[in-house]
């Protein structure tokens, strides 16, 4: 494998990831600026996308390879799964459906978007040329990073919201920060 | 139910790619997928909730 060299579908791993994080992120402004709370189907929607970037980040980092794009793809079908549930959920007529929108729709139906777009995208990167090569550009590590990050900051958001246990199907508050203040007591 | 639980082993897996441990990071890749699956399963055939 030869390291650092161009290569479009290095950089097609980079912009699928760059698309992952910026989903990721967009979910965190949502819950954090907008208080909204993610609910289970939500959070599981969020592994699916974390599936997919782990599959694109192995490919940036290893080159890319069957067993990666394998992984990426079967968590794009259970995350288009786990949206259509949640769309099918809402889908009669009068219901307002869970959550903000963002240009009219609701997010898990933009979620059940990305998940097909990426699907899309990592079929057409196993038809580029010269996916093997690894990517240690500085900005390749950046993106690993960021994404890292934002894997850490769901399992800490998680907690605080769900603790250790089950999530409220329709969540409000913070309930493992609230078992944390009443133990601690602060 | 651990909800943070697939995010937990989710970040393993990245910084197994992180530290270069292909296979470890692939062991936990799948563990996530199927930490997913039983999660869904569970949300999928349950009532919930949701004041529909």
């Amino acid at each position: 494998m030869r390291s650092s060299s161009f290569s479009l579908a290095g950089l097609g791993h980079l912009l699928a990831l760059l698309a992952v994080n910026g989903s990721l992120s967009y979910a965190f402004i949502d819950q954090l600026y907008l208080g909204e709370l993610p609910c289970p189907l939500c959070l599981l929607q969020r592994v699916a996308y974390v599936l997919i970037g782990i599959a694109l980040i192995m490919n940036i980092r290893f080159g890319a390879h069957n067993a990666h794009y394998g992984w990426g793809i079967l968590g794009g079908i259970l995350g288009m799964a786990v949206s259509l549930r949640q769309i099918l959920l809402h889908v009669l007529p009068g219901d307002p459906g869970f959550g903000n929108t963002f240009l009219e729709l609701h997010f898990y139906t933009w979620a059940f978007v990305g998940f097909f777009c990426l699907i899309a995208a990592q079929a057409i990167l196993l038809m580029l040329p010269n996916g093997g090569i690894r990517n240690h550009s500085w900005f390749a590590k950046a993106l690993v990073i960021w994404f890292i990050l934002l894997v850490l900051a769901n399992v800490i958001s998680t907690l605080l919201e769900c603790g250790i246990g089950p999530c409220a199907d329709d969540p409000v508050t913070y309930d493992g920060l609230q078992w944390l203040r009443q133990r601690i007591g602060f | 139910m651990y909800m943070f639980l697939p995010f937990l082993t989710a970040l393993i897996a990245t910084l197994c790619v992180w530290y270069e441990r292909r296979i470890l990071a692939l062991t936990f890749m799948g563990l996530t997928v199927l930490i997913l699956l039983a999660w869904f399963r569970f949300h999928a055939t349950t009532h919930l909730n949701i004041s529909l």
